[in-house]
């Protein structure tokens, strides 16, 4: 395959955690356009696997962003090679507004070095509308108004939180989105919001890697799915295919209850015996 | 989806609150726009902006002509201080606020400012210089602890700073050759800049005064900046922020090499007001004070850093003249200020809102039930 038909692919990464294999071996590859599924029971390794990605937790292994190695780079340098990140639970500072964090998710997209502030008070006015109608323009994409830019983000409900963490993570313009459980937290009519936002960006060249344990969603939304166990690959396929193995099945009716456990990046992520 | 109930409660509870601020905020914009002054003060209605330069202009200058008519003697040298502490502490609550350390060495950065100013101006050096110098050497070693504390968690940096602080009064008391040891070292030039003489505690003052708000304005823009609040949301979660792409120790370091600056200012400041300068000038008392006044502040808004710094400055400097007597009114009261003010003076205006609106409410409440049940 040429590069530029690839949005990420892994080739054998591993992650241990002092002597455990939280992830072994795992090779997969995403194209632009395409929403690819992690599925797995909790400890499998997913969100360790966005981690391994995003550089929180080190690994081994070769990771490629749009036919560019990544590893080796810190957190910093991978998102700025188009990488995008949400979390399961954003934890943001209290008095920050919705728009405070949409503009962090800016970042060097839009250099503003902080002198500019104090110096050009113009150019910097200027960056800052620019980016206010930037972040209307994709809360308005899950119907957000832009009223809610001057709200802080320790008043939101959660679903709400969620969907301003993912527009945090689109005011970068990644090529490749990583999504640690969109859904929990949501209601329904925000459910149906995100898998249209979703399918509009994918649409849109954007390479995005779902972790999630709504499977009504994730069997709606993805095209390609990699089924982990104990932190190994176990199949690849069409949610159709995945969904029809017995294991998958049993993993999550197991472990449905369990699902908030399986959250933050953390080096103690419970690694299943 | 078990989550589904829950969020939805808590989507209804949240939207009548979000709706009526949309509103609120689209008037405040309209009602800007119409005013014709705004655009002369510089507020070109762009939200999320900090206050106009031009009002900032307009209070130095009114400070500048009317305060050293009405204060003078002891107080206007107190109120000198005050200008002093405010400087460092604004750099300290960067890089308490911003860069997440819990500093104890900021009146040791000061102390590397004030000798490179006391120790260089001259014949040779003029005072411009020199004390660019001292915020330069400011910088310097407080981003070198800004270095070492991106390594390590925050209440390890407390021992670190202490460190720091610790060695620098060593090397200032021990150094005697440089630095008189013990016995301290003298200005050697009168210091006048802009026609201002410095002697002069007036001239001072008006001089102290333009330097504050200069830095007041850049502490804000850095607040308001890009920079900035990557920095305020690294201090809560540092994977968000690495998520958004912030080199987080780079921009620590940053923090801490800006809050030196500050801080080398102000310590050349002190060695142009007191004409001296001896180890005792920047003992780890002079840092608690600054660390006081800055936790005091509460938002780390530099607005309400310096007027803790007023009001600490005086407290101080007051009660020294009660010895015993008045160092316990002195803790006492950063006690009761601390139970009844948890927040910082930053916060009082949310709690007395949050109490008047209590007041409100009761008193709503009240006149219903009697109309209701009676």
């Amino acid at each position: 395959m040429s590069a530029g038909e690839i949005g990420l692919e892994l080739r054998d990464v591993s992650v241990q955690f002092g002597g455990i294999h939280a992830v072994q071996g795992v090779d997969f590859s995403v194209a632009p356009s395409r929403v690819h599924g992690l599925v797995g029971p909790n400890g499998s390794g997913k969100t360790t696997i966005l981690n391994a990605i995003c550089g929180f937790v080190g690994s081994d292994g070769e990771i490629e962003v749009g036919g560019a190695r990544i590893d080796g780079m810190g957190s910093y340098g991978r998102m700025r090679r188009g990488l995008g990140r949400t979390f399961q639970n954003p934890r943001p500072a209290r008095e920050l507004t919705v728009r405070d964090l949409l503009r962090i998710g800016e970042h060097d997209r839009k250099a503003q070095p902080w002198w500019q502030v104090a110096l050009t008070p113009r150019a910097a006015d200027r960056a800052l509308r620019e980016s206010n109608e930037r972040a209307s323009r994709l809360l308005a994409m899950v119907d957000i108004g832009p009223g809610l830019l001057e709200q802080q983000l320790v008043n939101l409900p959660a679903g709400v939180l969620k969907m301003v963490d993912i527009a945090r993570a689109l005011m970068g313009a990644p090529r490749v989105l990583l999504l640690d459980e969109p859904t929990s937290g949501m209601n329904d009519v925000e459910i149906d919001l995100l898998h249209a936002a979703l399918r509009e960006l994918s649409g849109d060249s954007l390479t995005i890697l779902l972790v999630e344990h709504n499977l009504r969603f994730m069997f709606d939304i993805c095209d390609s799915m990699t089924v982990l166990a104990t932190g190994r690959v176990v199949g690849h396929g069409t949610p159709t295919e995945v969904f029809q193995r017995e294991e998958v099945i049993h993993a999550y009716m197991g472990s449905s209850t369990a699902s908030v456990h399986e959250s933050r990046p953390h080096p103690v992520e419970p690694s299943a015996g | 989806m078990p989550a589904t109930g829950s969020s939805q409660r808590s989507e209804e509870a949240a939207a009548p609150a979000a709706a009526p601020l949309a509103e609120e905020h689209a008037a405040r914009h309209a009602r800007a726009a119409r005013r014709g002054l705004a655009t002369i003060l510089g507020d070109r209605g762009v939200p999320g902006r900090q206050r106009p330069l031009l009002t900032r202009l307009i209070a130095v200058a009114l400070l500048v002509q009317v305060v050293p008519g009405l204060v003078s003697g002891p107080n206007l040298l107190t109120l000198n201080l005050a200008c002093v502490y405010a400087m460092a502490a604004i750099g300290l609550s960067i890089v308490f606020s911003l860069g997440g350390f819990v500093s104890v060495a900021q009146a040791a950065v000061m102390a590397v400012g004030g000798y490179i100013l006391i120790l260089l101006f001259g014949p040779t050096v003029g005072f411009p210089v020199a004390l660019l110098l001292a915020g330069l050497g400011g910088a310097l070693v407080s981003a070198l602890t800004g270095i070492v504390g991106a390594r390590v968690k925050s209440h390890y940096f407390i021992l670190i700073s202490l460190a720091l602080a610790e060695t620098i009064q060593l090397v200032i008391t021990n150094a005697t050759s440089v630095t008189g040891g013990a016995n301290g070292v003298g200005l050697k030039a009168p210091a006048s800049v802009l026609g201002l003489d410095l002697g002069l505690p007036t001239d001072y003052f008006r001089f102290i005064t333009i330097l504050t708000f200069v830095v007041i304005y850049l502490a804000d823009s850095l607040r308001a900046s890009r920079a900035g609040l990557a920095l305020r949301a690294q201090t809560v979660d540092g994977y968000l922020a690495l998520a958004a792409g912030v080199a987080i120790g780079r921009y620590r370091i940053m923090a801490t090499a800006i809050g030196g600056v500050f801080a080398g200012l102000a310590g050349g400041m002190v060695a142009i007001r007191d004409g001296y300068l001896g180890p005792q000038n920047f003992g780890l008392d002079t840092s608690i004070l600054l660390l006081l006044m800055v936790v005091i502040a509460g938002t780390g808004r530099a607005g309400s850093v310096v007027v803790s710094a007023l009001i600490l400055t005086f407290l101080s400097q007051g009660l020294l003249t009660l010895t015993s007597t008045g160092t316990l009114i002195y803790g006492m009261g950063l006690i009761v200020l601390i139970i009844f003010a948890p927040e910082g003076l930053g916060g009082l205006p949310r709690l007395a809102r949050g109490a008047l609106g209590r007041l409100g409410a009761r008193r709503a409440g009240t006149a219903s039930d009697d109309g209701g049940e009676r």
